[in-house]
């Protein structure tokens, strides 16, 4: 019984010396996250333009309709999205919208700090998903 | 009737039916990509392979196969499915598969097979297709790389169109689909190529990465241009109509659409539009709020008192139109007329004092089944394209022997052994006289019950065929043959189309195509049919609920002229532009200058621009009512987009406008319906709930004449002059709206003058030369086409657009003398 | 119909090229059903090669597509639709003279007249075409000038032909 006792708490010690501690410290410290993890989205470019062609296929399996995407013809004749937009406030992080890509133009990274201010700040453009 | 069993299933079908269709009817899917419903089969693709128990050992096209009594069909085993995928293997060896850009993604019929299928992998390689793709024209394009080889196009464009411009070039593995000496697309631009094609390798180029299929709303609606009454669907998305959608099951026109009504529905979205009401203060027009333009619309027309005037455009719905005649009645007028007032007097007056009736006699699908065809003017399949695509199908699946009257070549004499009868202009009244003469010489004609016959006899004295054929040109002997071949037909169909640049004879023309209905028997007879077709999409409507002069009233044209010298003070026009599509440019203008006008349209117009009141009004996209087309068929509006900015429904604004002057008017379209029903010759049992997916045709597939009665047509007098300019209706074309479309601007943007070969040559013109021509009244001016269609001496002007004046020169004559001079 | 650049190069060309003959052999069967193929023959007999006018004046007078004469004229070897030699050189590529050295017959006709398979010299002398086999393999490598046949060829033996027929004109 009380063998038992003691190693337990040996476990506990343990964890209060230096160097064992569970404990974060949070802004000071941050995690890295698992390659797996569902944070803020990225546009994937190509050395000229967005890989993104703008299939629709994103804003239709978006479970919470935040993805706007508006599809156009670039002056090489190409289709490319004039407008593509992340209501993040809306966003559930599921990640359909990686997964349903038929050109892996877009991927979800490790950011996890996404407080604003502003409602608006949450609009992701183009723009700056492709540099998140 | 044949019994047969498919996946155990019973069924008893037509003998004509193949198996895939037996199989559809049962209730069984078999899938297809070279099938389509309106085109012969062909058995391109193998896909639709199934299984039959009595021809063991091998699997059969189900397409191309008929029906044999006792036949016993699988349509689905391990094999089948085995095979199909196969094919579909095949198809993707050479396919790109590009399809996140590709527009067809989403109801591509190789995209959906390659799922159900699931052909993920592919066991045989080759090399993909990298052919260049066909973006010269603005409408069509085309990627070659993503073609199955279905042949549907081709087939299309022969079978339904008639226009040819497609085939397959080369052969084995790279055979393709082109058009001669492998160029850019130069066609009549229809589009039906691409409604049929099962991939994305022919798409609609202005509706190019705007939207996936499935993102549109569809909403079912009544093409706004000509009198065929086409049904179209929108597919809409952020309250624009993107592109019309494909759609078989409606309507009349069995998915088949012309340039106007596939790609002329971007009108409805220019920028270009009324959005505010407009009135004119110190000389210039300018915006005001609905109440104000209101206020000095009805301060204006009651300053006038009982001496005004109402015209109305023939593409207002039924409903709009009882409006308008309700706002006569309240302003005390019977001054009230529509579209011209002269071109429709064929259907008013001469079928009225001949047959008694007001409209066709028949239905359009029933003309595929004819066996001879009469059409008056080649122009008939420009105006009506859609109907003209019936007519080729009559001529190639039923051999029906097609006489064109025409005083220029067109598309209809250029089909499979149609008799041209080719006369000098303005003669068509003697050639129908002539035929009738044959008929009644021959002992052909059909007099049982018929009044006049005697009067007619003496009359048609000086129209023998000889004679006739001297005068005109035309061949003796066609004549004859025309008027045989009519006489015999179990099924035959006379054509003509009336419109604003066809005002010269309306009347006579009317009575002569009567006359000849009467004596070969074809008014009232099944299966035949007499048309009289109008120009815009509800002049039959129009005329069924007479917009017309009341007894004491004055018609358009008199109205017009009762204005400039000041014996109306005021006009109310509502969707016209008389500046630019009435003949008689002068007598407009003074009629305009003098009058307090109100002018109700979607565009500032060169009327509208002369007006003291504009009022901003919707497109057919944006409201609700029916329209009655050519055929009588009374078909739904749909509401399928918000009218931009404060416009209005006519609707609204004619029901605003008789609340002021103190009347009463219906509150809904719905309820306008039923009380225009209730006071209309032939719609009195007709009800909205009635109008199906295939509309209503009142008075029933073939309308009965109420009386018989011929009357005897003087002939007309050729025209004297060297050069003789005709008036007409461009393919591309319909009224005056297509110039606000960016399709059919694509294709004819501008004016011409169109002259044959041989007076090119004389006159030293090559295309695009500017022309000016001389005539009595004036002269206009517009660059030079040369074609292959016009007969020496003759020359076409289409009246579409209002920069070219038109007018100034015509004046609702059948030819104008002209002198053309080289710029 | 829009203006195209085809259109004014299609009348541009039909200048140049005299139809009276073309309209002579339509004249013998116009309003004759499935005449395509044999006009289409005695066209190119006529003219050496299917000029393009003479398409769509046959379009026109026979009442078929232009698109649809055209698809026949790809579909069959036998129609030329550009101006051929005056001397057409077959370079026979069957089997036996494959493993004689075709090839390098090939490559010679190429070198001394700058012309591949289906090619022609510019002053319409000489058209060089690759043929599958004349049926004179006893003789291979075999070459055809028109109707001249010459077997065992060898590179200095195809100079000589070449020079031959060039010394004719």
């Amino acid at each position: 019984m009380f063998k038992e006792f003691a190693k337990g708490l040996s476990i506990t010690l343990k964890h209060l010396l230096p160097g064992n501690c569970t404990t974060v410290q949070y802004p000071q410290q941050k995690l890295e996250m698992s390659p797996r993890f569902r944070g803020l989205h990225r546009l994937v470019p190509t050395q000229t333009r967005e890989k993104c062609v703008a299939c629709y296929l994103c804003p239709t399996v978006c479970p919470a309709k935040c993805i706007t995407v508006e599809s156009a013809e670039n002056e090489a004749g190409e289709k490319y999205p004039k407008v593509y937009k992340i209501d993040l406030l809306r966003c559930i992080f599921c990640g359909y919208c990686v997964e349903a890509c038929p050109v892996e133009a877009i991927e979800m990274t490790d950011a996890y700090e996404l407080a604003n201010y502003k409602r608006d700040d949450f609009n992701f453009e183009k723009e700056r998903l492709l540099k998140s | 009737m044949v019994n047969l069993t498919i996946d155990g299933k019973q069924i008893t079908v037509s003998k004509k039916a193949t198996i895939y269709e037996a199989a559809k009817e049962a209730g069984v899917h078999i899938p297809v990509l070279c099938y389509a419903k309106k085109l012969l089969p062909y058995g391109a693709c193998r896909i639709c392979l199934v299984e039959v128990e009595q021809m063991k050992g091998r699997l059969i096209p189900s397409c191309t196969t008929p029906v044999t009594e006792g036949m016993v069909v699988n349509s689905i085993s391990d094999e089948i499915r085995k095979v199909r995928k196969t094919v579909l293997e095949f198809l993707l060896v050479n396919h790109v598969v590009e399809c996140p850009v590709c527009d067809k993604g989403g109801e591509c019929d190789l995209q959906d097979l390659t799922y159900e299928y699931e052909v993920v992998t592919n066991r045989f390689e080759g090399e993909k297709f990298d052919l260049p793709t066909d973006e010269i024209n603005p409408l069509i394009e085309r990627n070659m790389n993503r073609c199955v080889l279905c042949g549907k196009c081709v087939r299309v464009c022969d079978e339904i169109v008639g226009y040819g411009s497609y085939s397959f070039i080369n052969r084995g593995f790279e055979t393709k689909i082109a058009t001669a000496f492998d160029r850019g697309l130069n066609c009549e631009f229809c589009g039906q190529c691409v409604s049929m094609c099962p991939v994305g390798a022919i798409l609609p180029r202005p509706f190019k990465f705007k939207a996936r299929p499935w993102q549109l709303k569809e909403v079912d609606s009544v093409c706004g241009y000509c009198g065929n009454g086409c049904t179209v669907t929108f597919g809409t998305k952020d309250n624009e109509v993107q592109t019309i959608r494909f759609n078989d099951k409606n309507g009349v026109n069995d998915g088949n659409l012309c340039i106007r009504g596939r790609f002329g529905i971007s009108y409805v979205n220019s920028d270009k539009r009324l959005t505010r009401p407009l009135v004119r203060r110190n000389g210039h027009l300018t915006e005001t709020s609905w109440d104000d333009a209101i206020q000095v619309a009805v301060a204006g027309l009651k300053a006038a008192g009982d001496k005004l005037g109402v015209i109305s455009g023939a593409r207002l719905t039924n409903e709009e139109l009882f409006l308008v005649k309700q706002l006569a009645k309240t302003l005390g007028t019977e001054n009230l007329d529509h579209s011209g007032g002269e071109c429709y007097k064929g259907v008013t007056e001469g079928l009225k004092e001949t047959l008694g009736i007001q409209a066709s006699t028949g239905t359009f699908p029933q003309v595929e089944h004819c066996d001879a065809i009469l059409s008056i003017r080649s122009d008939f399949y420009e105006t009506h394209p859609v109907f003209g695509m019936v007519v080729n199908q009559a001529v190639r699946n039923n051999e029906a022997k097609l006489t064109v009257i025409a005083d220029k070549r067109g598309k209809f004499t250029k089909l499979p052994n149609a008799r041209t009868l080719l006369h000098k202009p303005g003669l068509e009244l003697n050639i129908l006289n002539a035929i009738c003469s044959v008929l009644l010489d021959e002992g052909l004609a059909k007099t049982d019950g018929i009044e006049g016959l005697n009067e007619l006899k003496d009359a048609l004295k000086d129209y023998s065929a000889d004679a006739v054929a001297a005068a005109t040109g035309v061949g003796a002997d066609a004549i004859k043959q025309a008027a045989r071949e009519l006489a015999q037909a179990d099924n035959a169909a006379i054509l003509l189309a009336y419109g604003l640049p066809y005002t010269a004879y309306s009347k006579e023309l009317g009575t002569a195509a009567a006359n000849l209905a009467l004596l070969t028997g074809i008014a009232g007879r099944p299966g035949s049919g007499l048309y009289l077709c109008g120009e815009k999409a509800n002049s039959q409507g129009a005329v069924d609920l007479s917009i017309l002069p009341g007894e004491k009233g004055l018609g358009a044209q008199q109205m017009l002229a009762a204005a400039g010298t000041g014996e109306l003070k005021a006009l109310y026009l509502i969707g016209e532009d008389p500046l630019t599509s009435y003949p008689d440019r002068a007598l407009v203008e003074k009629a305009l200058e003098a009058s307090f006008l109100v002018v109700q349209d979607l565009f500032l117009s060169p009327t509208a621009q002369k007006a003291d009141v504009v009022f901003p009004a919707t497109s057919f996209a944006e409201k609700d009512g029916t329209f009655t087309n050519a055929e009588r068929r009374i078909q739904r509006l749909r509401v399928g987009i918000t009218p931009p900015g404060e416009a209005r429904t006519d609707f609204a604004i004619l029901q605003q406008l008789i609340q002021e002057f103190g009347g009463q008017a219906p509150a809904t379209s719905a309820e306008a319906f039923a009380a225009l029903a209730a006071e209309t010759p032939g719609y009195e049992m007709v009800s909205l709930e009635m109008l199906g997916p295939q509309g209503y045709v009142w008075g029933g597939d073939i309308l009965q004449p109420e009386s018989k009665k011929l009357l005897p047509v003087a002939g007309a007098v050729a025209v004297d002059g060297d050069y003789q300019l005709l008036v007409g209706s461009s393919l591309y074309h319909s009224g005056t709206v297509s110039t606000g479309a960016k399709g059919p601007m694509a294709v004819v943007s501008e004016p011409y003058i169109e002259l044959g070969r041989e007076d090119a040559a004389a006159l030293k013109l090559v295309d695009g030369d500017l022309l000016k021509l001389k005539a009595a009244a004036g002269e206009i001016q517009a660059k030079v086409k040369v074609d292959r269609r016009l007969p020496k001496g003759v020359l076409f002007t289409p009246y579409h657009f209002s920069q070219l004046e038109l007018n100034r020169i015509y004046r609702g004559q059948a030819a104008i003398a002209v002198e053309p001079v080289k710029q | 119909m829009t203006e195209t650049a085809e259109q004014v190069e299609e009348t541009a060309v039909e200048e140049e090229i005299d139809l009276t003959a073309a309209n002579k052999i339509l004249d013998k069967y116009q309003d004759m059903h499935g005449a395509l193929m044999p006009v289409l023959q005695a066209i190119q007999e006529e003219y050496g090669y299917i000029p393009e006018p003479t398409v769509f004046l046959v379009a026109e007078r026979l009442n078929v597509y232009s698109s649809q004469i055209y698809g026949v004229l790809t579909f069959y070897a036998q129609f030329h639709l550009k101006p051929r030699g005056k001397y057409i050189i077959r370079v026979c590529m069957g089997t036996a003279c494959h493993v004689k050295g075709a090839g390098r017959i090939g490559d010679t006709v190429k070198e001394r007249l700058g012309i591949g398979h289906a090619e022609t010299t510019e002053d319409l002398l000489f058209t060089a075409e690759y043929v599958a086999c004349i049926g004179a393999c006893g003789m291979a490598p075999v070459i055809m000038v028109n109707d001249a046949t010459y077997g065992s060829i060898t590179v200095q033996k195809t100079d000589e032909v070449i020079e031959k027929y060039k010394a004719i004109g």
